[in-house]
């Protein structure tokens, strides 16, 4: 099944602007979903997230939150693809 | 997505996060002219689906119970705030007894929006709001610091961010205890046993003078240690706070 591009673009664009709407947890979900399409997609989600909220101190939630969702979604898009060949 | 246009999107978007990353950097005030009207997008569409409910429905008795509770918590606090003042107006007669000024903003994203605990809001250093100074919710509840601010927002950094220490005292008798944040507005403290809290007992914040942050919502005791454990329940709930006073 082939996802339409509109889709795609739609979800990466949620997900977008969940970081301002959206609870975080929702947010990360959408990132998730952002990262099957395009996985650097949840990396730059994280980053921005991080820049429009790191208050200074501790960890970068968003940045570390956001590549490792990159790296799930890329190995599930790995698998998915060896699986199809 | 063909290797052609993953290439041009992964360009794409890192070339924003470039932009955004040195927009934060070196002129905040202009990303957030840009944020601030995606997160007032956000609060209107919030405004709206609330406003949408009809007065007999279950969710708008459910916000009006809210909203009460909010109203009486700060009502508590203040109640509080004010004994508390007059207390030690009274031990330290002639005192400084004149309000203390400050700036009114409006809370543009909180948790759980936020990831951290923080509040963005409207207002900055050209309202006079400086780091370090203390935001205040409603009833005058403290609630955090600025921790960063430019020229139109700022950052509060939540006194309940989780791992977060502040000083503080518990009970009639003001006994000075450590608060520790526990993230989304509670605090944890640990005291000796001997030292008598009870369940209900309010807990101030030390400094210029005590401000109630909230009261003590249970008491962990574990026979085989010399301390308590106390789980601190907070006046103002930083899920729904609208606006807050900075302090000058």
């Amino acid at each position: 099944m082939t996802i339409p591009r509109y889709a795609k673009v739609a979800v990466v664009v949620l997900s977008g602007l969940s970081l301002f709407w959206l609870p975080w947890g929702v947010t990360a979900v959408l990132m998730f979903c952002a990262a099957l399409v395009f996985p650097p997609a949840s990396l730059a989600l994280g980053i921005i997230a991080d820049v429009l909220y790191y208050p200074g101190t501790g960890y970068l939630i968003g940045t570390l939150t956001g590549a490792i969702l990159a790296i799930i979604a890329a190995l599930v898009r790995h698998f998915v693809k060896t699986r199809i060949m | 997505m063909s290797t052609g246009i993953a290439g041009i999107t992964a360009g794409v978007l890192t070339l924003t996060i470039l932009i955004i990353l040195l927009l934060r950097l070196f002129v905040p005030s202009v990303l957030g002219f840009i944020s601030k009207p995606f997160w007032s997008v956000g609060e209107a569409l919030t405004n709206m689906v609330h406003g949408t409910a009809t007065t007999d429905s279950k969710v708008s008795l459910v916000l009006t119970r809210d909203q009460l509770t909010q109203e009486n918590a700060a009502l508590r606090a203040e109640n509080t705030a004010l004994l508390a003042k007059t207390a030690d107006l009274t031990k330290l007669l002639g005192g400084r007894t004149e309000p203390e000024k400050g700036v009114v903003a409006n809370v543009l994203a909180r948790p759980p929006v936020a990831p951290y605990d923080v509040l963005i809001i409207d207002q900055g250093t050209n309202a006079g709001v400086q780091i370090g100074a203390q935001a205040r919710g409603t009833g005058g509840t403290p609630i955090g610091t600025v921790g960063q601010a430019d020229s139109n927002q700022s950052r509060i950094t939540l006194y309940s961010t989780h791992g977060i220490q502040s000083n503080a005292w518990v009970g009639d008798t003001r006994i000075p205890i450590t608060l520790t944040g526990a993230g989304a507005g509670a605090f944890t403290a640990s005291l000796p046993k001997e030292a008598g809290i009870k369940v209900g007992d309010g807990v101030y914040l030390a400094g210029n003078g005590a401000f109630p942050v909230g009261t003590v919502a249970h008491i962990e005791a574990d026979p085989s240690s010399a301390s308590t454990e106390l789980d601190v329940r907070p006046y103002t709930n930083p899920f729904s706070s609208t606006w807050v006073t900075i302090a000058r």
